[in-house]
């Protein structure tokens, strides 16, 4: 089972730069969330995998500078966003297109559900509702994207996803309703 | 609040806006309780499958490459060898060089002597001997003077 991930501010920054320590320790608990929040992004295995190897690298040979001012999952994920704006912008945007079909395969997400116990109609509902989320999220736009991102599949709070990307906590809230309103009017045109 | 939430009150409600009155209404309200619930289910089953999605394409456990790679390491090598190098060769360049200096200096001497050598001789080496035989000079010697009284 993948470990507990807190993301709140760091209540004592002695402990977190004492985590940052043992960095063999960082890679196995962070990993899944940098790795999950890159593919999400990128929707590319390849180009997720070779992110996050670049964040763990680079927070590694700034390890001397990490303070311990906020926890050592927002300054990690700090670095995986900026990282996957990068890559965007390197890509010239070109990636959704290139990457379509890396989309997630809405046979697993479904049998995954059916898997948890529900009926074959619940898991073809669920199936249908995951891929409208998924058609919308394509079109939403970066900072959007991002915040949708952090928001409901990282669960990272609105003062979490201010400190990750840098923007103020209004910002956030006005980047997420956006997201949000794009979701809510494709699910209702789905139902 | 006796109104239903509108739709832009149920984004709102996920974008972290959750007035008193909205969560009073919604608390009150099985309708709108009902739209909540589908909507926070709709994102909860988004998220699952991302995180099944991800698991899935991550079952290989992640290469620990946060170490700098071999190649960073050769070169850093490679270039403390070269550094050393540097710095314990320079005493040696360093005496070799003020040798060098030293028989540039003793070539120069040598030569200047020569040239000091040649320019303090009044004829060429090869005519030493006629310079007693030939007298130089516009005037009479002292011995012609004497032939002529």
């Amino acid at each position: 089972m993948e470990p507990v991930v807190t993301t709140r501010w760091a209540p004592n920054a002695v402990e977190q730069t004492r985590e940052i320590e043992d960095f063999d320790a960082v890679v196995r608990l962070y990993w899944p969330r940098v790795f999950r929040y890159a593919l999400a992004s990128l929707r590319d295995r390849d180009a997720a995998e070779s992110l996050a190897q670049d964040c763990f690298l680079k927070a590694y040979r700034a390890r001397e500078r990490f303070r311990g001012e906020a926890s050592l999952s927002t300054w990690l994920m700090q670095i995986a966003v900026n990282l996957v704006r990068d890559s965007i912008r390197n890509r010239r945007l070109r990636f959704w297109n290139r990457t379509r079909a890396a989309a997630p395969d809405f046979e697993v997400v479904s049998q995954s559900l059916a898997d948890r116990g529900s009926s074959p109609e619940d898991a073809a509902a669920a199936k249908e509702r995951v891929a409208a989320i998924w058609s919308v999220v394509e079109t939403l736009s970066e900072r959007q994207r991002t915040v949708f991102l952090l928001r409901f599949v990282e669960d990272l709070d609105l003062l979490d996803i201010a400190a990750v990307t840098g923007l103020r906590e209004g910002t956030v809230k006005v980047h997420l309703f956006r997201a949000l309103e794009a979701v809510r009017k494709r699910m209702g045109e789905s139902q | 609040m006796n109104e239903h939430l509108s739709p832009e009150d149920i984004s709102r409600w996920f974008a972290g806006e959750r007035s008193p009155e909205l969560q009073r209404h919604a608390g009150e309200c099985e309708a709108c309780s009902a739209r909540l619930d589908g909507m926070e289910s709709a994102l909860a089953e988004f998220r699952g499958s991302v995180h099944d999605w991800s698991a899935a394409q991550s079952l290989a456990a992640p290469r620990i490459v946060w170490r700098p790679p071999v190649r960073h390491l050769v070169r850093a090598w490679i270039l403390a060898a070269a550094s050393l190098l540097i710095l314990a060769s320079g005493p040696a360049w360093w005496h070799f060089r003020q040798q060098a200096r030293a028989a540039e200096m003793a070539r120069a001497d040598a030569l200047l002597q020569q040239v000091d050598a040649e320019i303090s001789r009044a004829v060429p080496q090869t005519m030493e001997p006629l310079v007693s035989l030939v007298t130089w000079g516009s005037g009479p010697t002292e011995e012609s003077q004497k032939e002529m009284q």
